[in-house]
């Protein structure tokens, strides 16, 4: 149907009804936090995240390093990660240092022409390591945009998912990160809350559905 | 066709299976949980009610900011007026980019268009996505709940289900079963030319979309095929992002009792120029199918729903029957009210006439839809095109009530009849147009003295 049609029927219906006409001007009730940070730290954790808190970018690589080395213990073949590009901006050196871990970095982008092979070379990559744009304190999300340089796949098709949190992207709600993001930026955001998770068998909790089983967070003070 | 009751009858003949009510029960307690936890709940609610309202009554002026918007981030936008005329474009667009498998998530609006079948029907291998939409569509059934949809079967069923259909071994473990779900789909994922979506809200502003998915389905099912459709029915709009904010954050609550739902997407278009990976196109689908007759009725509040589930939840009649023998792909109160309203209310007045009226269901609806006065709403609707026996019964009710002594005469009457007819103080079987009432249940003897005897004696004393 044609939109003008569409709509003049969506138009006729409403001559007819006796709805409240426009959306007041309250606002939503405000969210905050005393603490932030910490009030973030429960949140993630409860939504069963894995929390690690480090003091600047050395340590940060530290503990990425013994992550992805856990991760790569007893794993016969495939060791391999995609991340983000532009991470090292935040923690100098970390593509290498994880290579040195065992991992090999796996090229993320998907062609046109080649899509259906990129997308099998892309699954085989085990470990992804992200940046994320905003996390929120009330629910202990993390707020990724996608984009050039940003693979999707690195938080999705990956078995564990690595998140740098440099502690200045905390903000207390969800309606806070929706209104300081530049949506603009890429054609697809997600808001990450835990690891993919599923209760459709009995209402029984059980973590890594389609995505990733684990989710680490390492927070940079 | 089948009626509401002979449904009933039916299920309970098979037996309705305890992990129903189990379920729905876990996820009222986990809702309940949820809004006790979070200060801002009951403000939320109103603030949620407000946006729904306002949106609703503005429909058309939304729906044209929306389409313009999703088309300058490059999207393609079809209005479609009936389920027929959005199977027909999702049908033509798969045979003309030559799609032989398409995945999909949950949704409910590309059930109730019946998409799956027309896939099937011209080619198109269509693959659930959900674990428990999943499990539904290899059983062959469709989903007993509008966000779980296998509730209505348990662990040891669905392990026989996969040992038939997958032909992997028995295991009744929970988390073996997920995992054979995953080995299971993601080469589907992988190779899928198509992926189906609904919509949880799209934003008027700025046309985008949200999907909210637990699973990480929603996510895989919107980047890795190269065509996106989103199927969204025409109320789902939100004015702005901050609207967006209020609805997602009372949604997740409602559902499943999370703070945020797992993965929270927000999609603005297929993928752009630079980017590495995301879909090439991104078709929208805008379903009316009876939405527009809704909206210009009696009940459209109803419009407002955002499909949380919470109704069904709290619900004693879905508890008790599951979704099933609503015979609709929308059970539960809301299903009581959208059902008809959509399809006509001749064919399923039964619905709305199937509910205690206890009020539960509007006490957790997140946009405080008042499901009960919509449900007598209808019931008075269907009263007055019912049959002639029912007014007549009505009007001899009326006769009766407006006459003080044959009033007095008649109750005494049927309550010297009622003793007569009674055994061990019940009504066991009553006979011609009331052996209606007894088929299902028994009827205690009348009193021996009627409320306005005992009235005029014990005021006197």
């Amino acid at each position: 149907m044609e939109r003008d049609q569409f709509l003049g029927r969506v138009r006729a219906a409403l001559r007819g009804t006796r709805l409240p006409e426009t959306i007041g001007p309250d606002p939503a009730p405000p969210i905050s936090f005393g603490d932030p940070v910490a009030r973030y730290v429960v949140a993630a954790g409860e939504a069963g995240a894995e929390i690690v808190q480090v003091e600047g970018p050395e340590a940060a690589r530290g503990e990425i390093v013994r992550i992805a080395a856990d991760e790569a213990f007893g794993r016969s073949g495939q060791a391999g990660f995609v991340a983000w590009d532009g991470l090292d901006a935040i923690v100098p050196g970390l593509y290498d240092d994880v290579a040195e871990a065992g991992w090999e970095r796996i090229e993320a982008s998907v062609g046109t022409e080649s899509r259906l092979d990129d997308h099998q070379r892309v699954a085989n990559a085990s470990l992804g390591i992200t940046g994320a744009d905003v996390a929120i304190a009330a629910t202990g999300s993390v707020v990724l945009g996608h984009g050039s340089g940003r693979p999707r796949a690195a938080s999705l098709l990956v078995e564990h998912h690595i998140v740098l949190l440099p502690i200045d992207r905390i903000v207390a709600s969800l309606q806070e990160a929706l209104e300081i993001t530049d949506w603009s930026m890429a054609s697809n955001w997600v808001a990450i809350t835990g690891p993919s998770r599923t209760g459709d068998i009995e209402s029984i909790l059980t973590l890594g559905v389609h995505g990733p089983r684990t989710l680490s967070i390492v927070l940079i003070r | 066709m089948t009626t509401f009751r002979s449904r009933i009858q039916e299920a309970f003949a098979e037996g309705v299976p305890i992990s129903i009510d189990l379920g729905a029960r876990g996820r009222s307690e986990r809702r309940a949980a949820a809004a006790a936890a979070f200060p801002q709940m009951e403000a939320m609610r109103d603030r949620a009610r407000v946006i729904r309202a306002g949106t609703i009554a503005n429909l058309d002026d939304y729906l044209d900011a929306f389409a313009d918007a999703a088309q300058r981030s490059g999207s393609t936008v079809f209005f479609a007026a009936d389920a027929a005329e959005a199977r027909n474009y999702i049908v033509d667009l798969a045979r003309r980019e030559q799609v032989t498998r398409a995945v999909k998530v949950k949704s409910m609006v590309t059930e109730e268009i019946g998409l799956n079948a027309a896939l099937a029907a011209a080619g198109v291998e269509t693959v659930e996505t959900d674990l428990g939409e999943f499990i539904v569509q290899l059983a062959g059934e469709t989903p007993a709940h509008f966000v779980a949809p296998a509730i209505h079967m348990d662990r040891y069923q669905i392990a026989e289900l996969f040992v038939d259909k997958l032909g992997v071994g028995y295991t009744d473990d929970p988390v073996e079963l997920t995992g054979i779900a995953r080995r299971h789909l993601r080469p589907r994922f992988l190779t899928a030319e198509m992926g189906i979506s609904g919509v949880n809200f799209g934003v008027a502003d700025d046309g985008s979309i949200a999907l909210v998915t637990n699973e990480g389905n929603g996510l895989l099912c919107t980047t890795v095929p190269r065509i996106h459709v989103a199927v969204m029915g025409m109320e789902r709009l939100v004015p702005t992002r901050s609207d967006l904010a209020v609805m997602l954050e009372v949604l997740a609550r409602s559902a499943s009792g999370q703070g945020l739902t797992s993965y929270t997407s927000i999609v603005n278009g297929p993928r752009r120029p630079g980017e590495p990976d995301g879909p090439d196109q991104l078709h929208l689908v805008i379903v009316d199918n009876g939405r527009s007759a809704t909206l210009g009725s009696t009940v459209a509040e109803i419009l407002y729903c955002i499909r949380c589930g919470a109704c069904l939840n709290v619900c004693p009649v879905y508890r008790h029957l599951g979704g099933h023998p609503y015979g609709s792909v929308y059970a539960g109160p809301v299903g009581a009210v959208i059902t008809p309203s959509l399809y006509g209310l001749e064919e399923w007045h039964d619905l709305p006439a199937t509910s205690s009226l206890c009020g539960a269901c509007a006490e957790v609806c997140p946009v405080r839809i008042d499901i009960p006065s919509l449900l007598v709403e209808l019931r008075r609707q269907s009263v007055d095109r019912s049959p002639p026996s029912i007014s007549a019964g009505v009007r001899l009710f009326a006769a009766l009530t407006t006459r003080p002594r044959l009033y007095r005469f008649v109750t005494r009457a049927l309550g010297w009849l009622g003793r007569l007819w009674s055994r061990d103080g019940w009504m066991r079987r009553m006979p011609l147009v009331l052996g209606s009432w007894t088929r299902d249940r028994d009827l205690p003897s009348p009193a021996a003295e009627t409320f306005n005897d005992w009235w005029r004696r014990s005021r006197g004393a």
